[in-house]
């Protein structure tokens, strides 16, 4: 055999790992799971589109946050976000209120959360405070302005205009299913195959390094807070479609969720740096325990819950752990340029390693984006 | 937020409210729960209150109960309830706290107080309390040490402020309290509304039962989060026997943390599992966010409808649209106004049980509703009853 099919097959095994797919093979057997204990029920197309219409919205959520996360800048804001434009468009249809047309209306929402996303980027970037404090402050300012609007009255009467683009669907799936697909997309093909994506990795995972490597750091984590509130506010506009109603405690229940699956999909794929495929997945992962129990018949509170949990640990912790036995001895748990297992820090990457397209992923890192 | 326990100083302002309106006699309110302004409908049967409401719950029997019940519970009430006028004059210049715990269920009871206590010559106080354990406490030792006269909160189990409720006692600041249920705490003068729980509880049923002509599968959808719901379901089982003995039901409890997020796919999915489901009932009106599109997604919204209690605007939007069946009302302004009446009693030294009469009872309809963007009181000429009761 040459060394070249011997480089391809260990590429491939590599690229079929359970360190690189944990949480797809999880998600499989969870789908046999089901699928044999609930057959009828749970593989149906009905199932099938019913989940990804349930969970387009945090699917959404999730990868508000990508490129915030990879480019090392927190957003806690986004719920709150998500809650202003939420408020905003109902408001702005509303005939007790605005009555303004559902295209005017969403495109205002969209600007509101562009100038959410604005002011948390001067308060990170330009006033240097650090994203964790700073954008849970701005985050209870949006709140405020989505309270302040009509006394925290939540707004229904109007919504119906635009109750089409959260129940419009082809093929039984939704508006927001199309959105997640577009933005994904998007998403994967910014941070994974231009420049662009190796400098937002870069300046997550290194800013010093990638600063002097001549890449404006600043600028991207500027962009990044404003694109992470951009979708978020979207988010808003489509559950208040869905739900025909603004809220503006309708965002924060999203955050944490968010949050989990955007680090269970960093598993996937790309060696611990934060993907929009990864989080798609993951979303749908935790969509599929909820609606495989519930399909069940399993109604007790707490199993959920522990389902979840045990889950979300297994695909965290089996995928650190390969990945360590596979770096052996020779890689530091105590290095964040090698050690790749930390969820709490996953953009773990050598700034080098990221920003050098030609270096082969499976010897030298399995960081490399573009894979 | 949901009411955790509709208390029963509410339903003794509502009992004043009756006598106000016959203009008369507590007694003919009292007998009758209301004049000859009583709705009629073609049960025969009138939407009033105390005796006459329970009575008539009572005697329903089997789905053609649970049909006169519902033709009743559709029809305006016109009796708030209380009937016993407060004997002395209600001193004026009053100031009172409102615990606003800042949700739109709470916001309408604040707005109700104040509407209350101004036909009385009251100020009226929102304190915000915020929802942690920490701030609620925090808000209630505020207005302990304040210079109110009297303080009305829902919602609230005394647990979270004993201290400051001790402090208020100790100054002789009477507690107004609704909407919490097994409230024991000897500092609160009088709990509003919470007898009216029970016979909500049971609208749920008879609704069911009339809906489906006695064929029901119901899904009973609860939380733990909201004690009061089981209290509601305690009466939507009594219900339930006595007017759809054939009828089936299960119960699933869902964190009301997942509302809007899990939670419809949960119920959606229970649905999708038994078949045989045709109704759910919700505990909350609130739980319905997001529901009406799960059961869409899932392929069952044909097949299943569903009730709530509550009547928050965004569900009575929903009544209106068709895509939710019917949703239970609740008495915000009589009950605030009950509550009122509860602390102009204790400021007079008079017995607050008067105040604690059953609440007006009401379904809302496609047929019925009148303004779906807001909360509406139930009784049309409540504030006119109360006026006779407090002698304005």
């Amino acid at each position: 055999m040459t060394t070249t099919a011997i480089d391809r097959k260990a590429e491939w095994r590599r690229k079929l790992s359970f360190t690189n797919l944990s949480v797809v093979y999880i998600l499989i057997a969870l789908i046999i799971v089901f699928g044999i204990w609930k057959t009828d029920l749970f593989l149906t197309y009905d199932t099938f589109s019913g989940m990804l219409n349930q969970n387009a919205i945090q699917a959404l959520m999730a990868l508000a946050l990508i490129m915030a996360l990879s480019c090392g800048v927190f957003d806690l804001s986004i719920g709150y976000v998500m809650s202003l434009t939420s408020m905003t468009t109902a408001y702005l249809v509303s005939p007790q209120h605005s009555n303004l047309v559902p295209v005017m209306a969403i495109a205002i929402a969209i600007a509101v959360a562009v100038l959410a996303g604005l002011v948390n980027a001067i308060i990170v970037v330009v006033f240097k405070i650090d994203s964790f404090i700073g954008t849970l402050a701005t985050g209870s300012i949006f709140f405020s302005a989505a309270v302040y609007l009509t006394d925290n009255v939540p707004i229904s009467v109007g919504t119906s205009t635009i109750r089409d683009l959260g129940s419009w669907n082809f093929a039984q799936l939704s508006a927001p299913v199309f959105v997640v697909v577009v933005v994904t997309l998007a998403l994967w093909y910014l941070m994974g195959h231009t420049p662009a994506g190796r400098a937002i990795y870069a300046t997550g995972l290194g800013p010093e390094a990638a600063r002097l490597a001549g890449i404006r750091t600043a600028r991207i984590r500027f962009l990044s807070l404003i694109l992470s509130a951009t979708l978020a506010g979207l988010a808003g506009i489509l559950a208040t479609a869905k739900f025909s109603q603004g809220s503006a405690s309708v965002g924060s229940p999203y955050l944490i969720q968010a949050f989990a699956a955007v680090f269970l999909g960093a598993t996937l794929f790309r060696g611990s740096l934060f993907n929009a495929p990864g989080t798609v997945i993951a979303v749908v992962m935790l969509g599929t325990i909820t609606v495989g129990l519930a399909l069940a018949g399993v109604v007790q509170q707490w199993v959920p819950y522990a389902f979840q949990g045990v889950i979300l640990v297994a695909a965290l912790a089996l995928g650190g752990l390969r990945r360590r036995v596979k770096a052996g001895p020779e890689t530091s748990e105590s290095d964040p340029t090698t050690d790749a297992s930390d969820p709490g820090s996953p953009v773990q990457a050598p700034a080098a390693s990221v920003l050098d397209p030609d270096r082969d992923p499976a010897v030298t890192s399995p960081h490399r984006p573009g894979q | 937020m949901k009411r955790h326990t509709r208390s029963s100083a509410v339903i003794a302002a509502l009992c004043a409210g009756v006598l106000a309106f016959a203009g008369c006699s507590a007694q003919a309110e009292k007998d009758s729960g209301s004049s000859a302004d009583a709705a009629t409908n073609t049960s025969g049967l009138k939407n009033t209150s105390g005796e006459v409401m329970n009575k008539n719950i009572e005697e329903a029997e089997g789905v053609e109960g649970a049909k006169q019940l519902v033709e009743m519970w559709t029809s305006p009430p016109t009796s708030v309830g209380i009937t016993e006028p407060v004997k002395g004059d209600i001193p004026t210049g009053k100031k009172i706290a409102f615990m606003n715990c800042g949700v739109e269920v709470c916001i309408g009871l604040g707005k109700a107080v104040e509407e209350a206590s101004k036909i009385l010559g009251w100020t009226v106080e929102n304190v915000n309390v915020g929802a942690t354990p920490d701030e609620i406490n925090a808000a209630w030792n505020r207005v302990a040490v304040g210079d109110y006269d009297g303080v009305v909160a829902s919602g609230l189990p005394s647990a979270l402020f004993e201290d400051a409720l001790k402090k208020l006692a100790a100054k002789k600041v009477p507690v107004v309290e609704c909407c919490v249920t097994d409230e024991k705490n000897p500092a609160i003068v009088a709990l509003v509304g919470d007898s009216t729980v029970p016979p909500t509880g049971k609208q749920y049923a008879a609704w069911i039962a009339a809906d489906t002509d006695g064929k029901a599968n119901t899904l009973w959808v609860g939380s733990a989060d909201f004690p009061v719901i089981s209290v509601l379901k305690k009466g939507f089982d009594e219900g339930m026997e006595k007017w759809c003995p054939d009828c089936k039901s299960d119960a699933i409890d869902i964190p009301a943390a997942e509302i809007g997020t899990t939670m419809p796919t949960k119920i959606a999915s229970y649905v999708k599992s038994h078949p045989d489901v045709n109704y759910i009932a919700l505990g909350y009106d609130g739980f319905a966010t997001g529901l009406t599109q799960a059961l869409t997604d899932a392929g069952v919204a044909d097949k299943v409808k569903f009730i709530g209690d509550d009547a928050l605007p965004a569900n009575k939007q929903a009544v209106v649209d068709g895509t939710q069946a019917a949703s239970i009302g609740f008495p915000i302004y009589e009950e605030m106004y009950a509550a009122v009446d509860a602390l102009a009693r204790s400021f007079l030294g008079e017995p607050v049980e008067p105040s604690l009469a059953m609440m007006p009872l009401y379904i809302y309809t496609q047929e019925n509703m009148k303004d779906p963007t807001k909360f509406e009181p139930l009784v049309p000429d409540y504030q006119d009853q109360f006026k006779a009761l407090w002698g304005k």
